[in-house]
């Protein structure tokens, strides 16, 4: 297996300094775009689209790994996409993540 | 209205002027439908909520609306052949638009007369209307043309055994049907369509593509959905960078039994929500984005702001630019509004055709079954046809979409399909909602200048149902 097979789909996103710590990054991503989530659990990337209304979620709350839309109050495991709570049963999109050579990476083709 | 109303047509930004401020300030001449105003407001009224899922009320549209309306059935070129043939349903009444001639259609019940089977159930083809039960056949004029073991039926005189017709009227491509047989021509109710549409030819367009979604919402829940830029704020917040939603315009025309309506939302500009000190730049380099998302390969330009052109004439420049060389057309005379405004005109009851290459759609809203919870929305994209000679492209085929399956299924239509995914979303916990109201505020309460179109469908169903 080569090493670009084990990379599997992962592109460059942003560089790492960018995303510091309790921060968030929306980046485009098509027509749609990835929202990158710094918190003391790590790097998450999830669409930056709520499944209930479909709202952008950049700028929502997160804590203790999990976000709210800041629009009707859905809230998810950033991990996973679960929701955690009643507004939506859907879960939000989430996509594999990790930091190579100074970059935050994400797989956007794998089924999340 | 009352002498005395004043009515506020809308909110503007310092950034983002009302609608016909940007008509007066575009580099063409907009033409006579743009710069046309409505005449007529209709009263403030609320809308009891039961009639988006009384089966009373579907029941009495069906004797005093459906049977009586003109309606769009379907576009000239969705049956090009003689012999091409094509279901047109409405609730559970059903017909079959044939083309019967190289230059004519005729529309019939869609039920056999032996024992009456549904004829046609999708678009199709064949040199006679064949019932796949017993094979009664009848010819594309609705003449009988056979009955297997005639004998059988010694009773059945050919002539009482015509199809029974409904009449059929066209404009611009569109092919409408109206079951009343004593119905006035169906220009009564085109009202000012015609002379409005003649600088951007409807019947000089064909279908590139055809979505037809099912909805868990009533079909006036669903077509009050897209008439009104209201919604805009909430429902497509990620859209504000480049809408001009608040600064929409909204227009009303009653003449005779013609009722038609229409808006404006102007694109390229920040909508009015976004301050004073929203970017025209950013409107413009979205609006670029957005327009570059159906050309895969063009390189998308940015806002350039040594040009002597608005932001928004810029985008129109480019999409003229990119348009005419496109399409071998000359689009040198369009004005920016018609290369970049979401400008979309209403037909009573349910036909929407939108003016201009800012936003190309036809829409359609239709009760679904006989469930008044339940509705059916047709979406056509349609293009220009290409010039230089270029033969007329087939209509695209029928994307069917069940009620669970979302526009973003089917990527064709990009950065649309979320946005109509957007309003999906909305539609059955509308339907949900009106059916659980407080009984005290069983009511819609509509705003007086941006929802006035959906006051004014209310105002002709009023008058066509006696309810």
């Amino acid at each position: 297996m080569t090493q670009k097979d084990m990379d599997g789909g992962f592109k460059p996103f942003l560089p790492a300094a960018d995303l510091p710590r309790d921060s968030q990054r929306s980046v485009a991503h098509g027509f749609l775009r990835i929202l990158l989530c710094h918190t003391d659990e790590g790097i998450f990337a999830v669409l930056d689209l709520c499944p209930h209304a479909l709202q952008p979620l950049a700028g929502a709350e997160v804590s203790a790994g999990m976000i709210r839309c800041p629009k009707h109050g859905a809230l998810f495991a950033l991990a996973t996409g679960e929701p955690r709570n009643g507004v939506t049963q859907q879960r939000l999109r989430t996509f594999p993540v990790r930091v190579r050579d100074g970059q935050v990476e994400v797989d956007t083709s794998a089924p999340g | 209205m009352a002498a005395s109303e004043s009515i506020i047509r809308g909110f503007a930004s310092a950034v983002s002027p009302l609608t016909e401020t940007l008509l007066a300030q575009d580099t063409r001449d907009v033409g006579v439908g743009l710069k046309a105003r409505g005449n007529y407001m209709p009263q403030p009224k609320k809308i009891p909520l039961s009639r988006y899922y009384s089966r009373e009320y579907a029941a009495l549209e069906k004797e005093k609306l459906w049977k009586k309306s003109w309606q769009f059935a379907c576009r000239e070129e969705d049956i090009p052949q003689v012999g091409d043939r094509a279901p047109y349903s409405v609730g559970d009444m059903s017909f079959v638009v044939v083309r019967d001639t190289a230059n004519s259609f005729k529309a019939f019940y869609n039920a056999c007369l032996h024992r009456g089977t549904r004829l046609c159930d999708g678009v199709g083809s064949a040199s006679s209307l064949r019932c796949p039960f017993h094979a009664w056949e009848w010819n594309l004029d609705g003449t009988l043309k056979n009955i297997p073991s005639r004998w059988d039926f010694a009773k059945v005189a050919s002539a009482d055994y015509r199809l029974p017709e409904v009449k059929v009227g066209t404009w611009g491509g569109f092919i409408f049907i109206n079951p009343d047989p004593s119905a006035a021509p169906l220009d009564s109710v085109l009202g000012v369509l015609p002379e409005f549409f003649k600088s951007c030819p409807a019947e000089d367009r064909f279908t590139a593509f055809h979505i037809r979604k099912r909805v868990r919402a009533n079909w006036k829940v669903t077509l009050e959905a897209f008439l009104e830029a209201y919604h805009v704020v909430e429902t497509h917040s990620d859209s504000l960078s480049f809408t001009g939603d608040a600064s929409t315009q909204y227009d009303i025309w009653e003449e005779g039994a013609a009722h038609i309506s229409r808006l404006i939302t102007p694109l390229g500009i920040p909508s009015p929500h976004l301050g004073d000190e929203a970017s025209v730049a950013a409107a413009a380099d979205r609006a670029f984005e957005v327009f570059a998302m159906a050309m895969p390969g063009v390189p998308v330009p940015k806002y350039d702001p040594t040009s002597k052109l608005s932001p928004r004439a810029q985008v129109a420049q480019w999409r003229r630019q990119m348009m005419s060389i496109g399409l071998a057309r000359d689009f040198a005379s369009w004005p920016d509004a018609a290369m970049l405004d979401s400008v979309q005109y209403f037909m009573f009851p349910n036909f929407c055709p939108w003016y201009g290459e800012g936003l190309p759609l036809i829409y359609q809203f239709l009760p679904f079954g006989d469930d008044p919870n339940h509705s059916l929305m047709s979406v056509r994209l349609t293009a220009p046809l290409p010039g230089g000679g270029a033969p007329r492209p087939p209509s695209a085929p029928i994307v069917e979409l069940d009620f669970d399956e979302p526009f973003s299924s089917k990527p064709e239509i990009g950065l649309l399909s979320l946005i109509f995914d957007q309003d999906m979303s909305n539609l059955p916990r509308i339907q949900a909602g009106v059916r659980s109201a407080a009984p005290a505020h069983a009511e819609a309460t509509l705003g007086r200048y941006q929802e006035q179109r959906i006051q004014h469908l209310h105002e002709v169903l009023d008058k066509m149902l006696g309810a």
